[in-house]
């Protein structure tokens, strides 16, 4: 890749270095509240960013937005007040946490710009309703655009690589980018719809080897819809089956990903496929790990497998740690902060955990 | 002679402006050729060869310049900014502020290529070893240096790139690409014999004699792949290769190939378009927007909704090499027609 040719760099985008509003994630804090703990923690304490939060602010709406259950013009009240508490806290750069919500912002903007009607009556309803104004905002960025531009930094600073400890060979990794965050709006990415680069930049300046599979660019499964009623469910798995499927033969040692859904769905997934037709997508019968790329960030720079969250994961971790020579405590796995234990899940039927 | 005096300017020194001035002389005329690069001979003089034969673009160029009498007067750097008829003439403007009197102009502007850097799937200005038909001419002429530093063990032709695309706007087919690509197919196993070509297309139009016998000489002595199937993805493996995703719609199976160069069939599109003014209105048929368009595309196919202005080779629409000769002479006799008459 000629990454100094003129084209490549209509390809990037601008992503300030510090000061940003952070907006949370309703399923990740759900699914992996560790994933998001781990980002602030490794942004604010070890790479001495300055990331500021609101408690007042509230979910986007995403997932709303695209059960067709909240009619946009509150979806864009909604995002109007989290710009609001933006320029009250003093920032004009957002940092958006799921890949969903940073769609949404970025659409929201979109349509703005071309209906500024549209945006003057948002403006008259955010301020009938909550009696405030707001500017919008100077940069829109996911986490993982600012982890990808601060990805040479978190290196000098990481305790381990992504080294096969045993072969000193590096990792083979399978990235999965999340499609709202590329494809709706390719010029507000890293690398478009086409050379999405976000996760394959950190794998590859982490010691890693980006590893192509051909439905490399398939839906995860999660497609909302597919998800969200019930009866399409089936629609659902059989994308993240087509994807598993696709890898299987690369044998990765793990899955990248940088979407809360995306990282749910070809984790918990694997389960569920496991149990309906008695298959894993590796050799020993326990899955791929699937990892976000905060949770790696934070692994990798020296963070407890377990404070960070990784025992949430359905495809458990500890053959990718063991792999990497990361320390952990197996007894630590199930104890809650005050060292209270929480009990054991049960074990799947097929799944080796 | 009258004819001596008569001057004729003709906007495009190109194949088609160079050969139609060679034969206007012919006719005695008085002939101004406007070109506005630095040399004229447009896209072909850069033409490793021309299918069928096998011609150097640039001999093809050589050959007309070789009959080049004192009567035509080349311009080159001159980039006309207006054409404008007054009474029964024209006035031809130049970027430079300069204007020049003919009584009659021919259009041969040719065709500008297709920006591959569009069909961003493809990868075009990403992956070095990502080239055009057009660079592949120019390499394999040795007038630009390859991107690959190895000799290919594997290539892959994408045809119809920028043509037939309606997400890319260009609806039409470009017409030479299909036998272009043939004919680069071969090119490369002939400078590279240890070399896999494969050629991607979704049909092919072999239509011109001996095309389809170049066409079955390029798989049964070149064993040239033809693969049926738009590439819908170009990335990188981890050795720096290429690596294609397509369908095999022949098949009904979906295609993965490793490769070391990508070469991609571009598509002909019309140039940006000429401010053309009769008694001082503007017409908007010069626009650009389209190729332009004669008064009809049978006995009228050179003229224009303007009289006096004539158009010639591809600046109506795709053409071959051989077609824009035939086009570009047939235009000289309706030129010479018309000023008879005048």
């Amino acid at each position: 890749m000629n990454k100094e040719s003129k084209v490549w760099k209509n390809y990037q985008k601008e992503i300030p270095e510090d000061h940003y509003f952070y907006v949370r994630s309703c399923i990740r804090q759900t699914f992996f509240p560790g994933a998001e703990a781990s980002l602030l923690r490794l942004l604010r304490n070890d790479l001495n960013r300055d990331v500021f939060e609101d408690a007042r602010h509230t979910c986007c709406t995403g997932i709303g937005y695209h059960a067709d259950i909240i009619p946009l013009e509150t979806i864009m009240t909604v995002m109007a007040r989290q710009f609001s508490l933006m320029n009250e806290g003093g920032y004009s750069n957002m940092l958006v946490s799921c890949v969903t919500s940073f769609g949404l912002y970025c659409e929201v903007l979109d349509m703005w710009e071309h209906s500024p009607e549209l945006e003057a009556k948002i403006r008259e309803q955010l301020f009938q309703s909550t009696g405030r104004e707001f500017d919008k905002p100077k940069h829109v960025v996911h986490g993982s655009d600012l982890v990808y531009r601060l990805r040479d930094e978190i290196k000098r600073k990481n305790v381990y690589q992504l080294i096969n400890k045993e072969t000193n060979q590096p990792l083979r990794v399978v990235e999965h980018v999340g499609c709202h965050y590329a494809k709706i709006f390719p010029h507000k990415s890293v690398g478009g719809a086409e050379f999405p680069e976000v996760l394959s930049g950190m794998i590859e300046a982490w010691g890693g080897e980006v590893i192509d599979y051909p439905e490399r660019r398939h839906c995860c499964g999660f497609g909302f819809r597919h998800y969200l009623l019930q009866e399409n469910r089936g629609y659902s798995i059989a994308q993240t089956r087509t994807k598993l499927r696709s890898m299987e033969p690369y044998q990765p040692d793990f899955i990248l990903t940088n979407c809360p859904g995306c990282t749910m769905f070809l984790d918990r997934w694997q389960y569920t496929l496991a149990e309906m037709e008695g298959v894993t997508y590796d050799q020993k019968g326990r899955g791929i790990p699937v990892l976000s790329y905060e949770e790696l960030a934070a692994l990798l720079m020296g963070f407890d497998p377990w404070e960070i969250g990784l025992h949430m994961h359905q495809v458990q971790v500890e053959q990718l740690l063991d792999k990497i020579g990361i320390r952990y405590d197996p007894d630590m796995k199930y104890r809650a902060k005050n060292g209270d234990y929480m009990g054991k899940p049960a074990a799947p039927d097929v799944l080796i955990v | 002679m009258k004819k001596h005096n008569t001057q004729i300017i003709i906007i495009g020194g190109g194949l088609a402006g160079l050969e139609a001035a060679k034969w206007l002389v012919q006719y005695h005329y008085k002939v101004v050729v406007m070109e506005q690069e630095k040399i004229a001979g447009g896209h072909v003089v850069n033409w490793h060869s021309l299918y069928p034969g096998g011609i150097r673009g640039d001999e093809l160029i050589n050959n007309i310049f070789l009959t080049k009498d004192s009567m035509v007067q080349i311009l080159t750097n001159q980039r006309v900014t207006k054409v404008e008829k007054r009474d029964n003439f024209f006035w031809v403007h130049t970027s430079q502020g300069e204007r020049l009197f003919a009584e009659a102009v021919l259009l041969t502007t040719g065709f500008k290529l297709f920006n591959a850097a569009l069909k961003e799937e493809l990868g075009y200005g990403i992956f070095p070893n990502v080239v055009t038909s057009a660079e592949v001419e120019q390499i394999l002429a040795s007038r630009m240096k390859p991107p690959w530093q190895l000799p290919p063990r594997k290539v892959a032709i994408i045809h119809c790139v920028g043509s037939r695309d309606m997400k890319a706007g260009n609806m039409y087919c470009s017409k030479v690409c299909c036998m272009a690509g043939v004919k680069t197919a071969i090119h490369f196993n002939q400078q590279y014999p240890m070399c896999k070509v494969y050629n991607f297309y979704m049909d092919l139009r072999m239509h011109g004699n001996s095309y389809e016998a170049l066409y079955l000489k390029a798989q049964t002595e070149y064993g040239v792949q033809f693969i049926r199937g738009r590439v819908s993805e170009l990335s990188a493996d981890q050795y720096g290769r290429l690596v294609l995703k397509s369908e095999d719609t022949l098949l009904g199976k979906p295609l993965k190939l490793t490769v070391d160069v990508v070469v991609l069939m571009v598509g002909m599109e019309q140039r940006k378009g000429l401010v053309v003014s009769d008694r001082g209105k503007e017409l908007a048929a010069f626009d650009g927007q389209h190729f332009y368009e004669p008064l009809n595309a049978y006995d009228d196919a050179h003229k224009t909704c303007l009289p006096g202005l004539f158009l010639g080779g591809a600046c109506k629409g795709p053409m071959s090499a051989t077609e824009v000769i035939v086009d570009a002479r047939a235009a000289v006799q309706v030129i010479d027609q018309y000023l008879q008459n005048n």
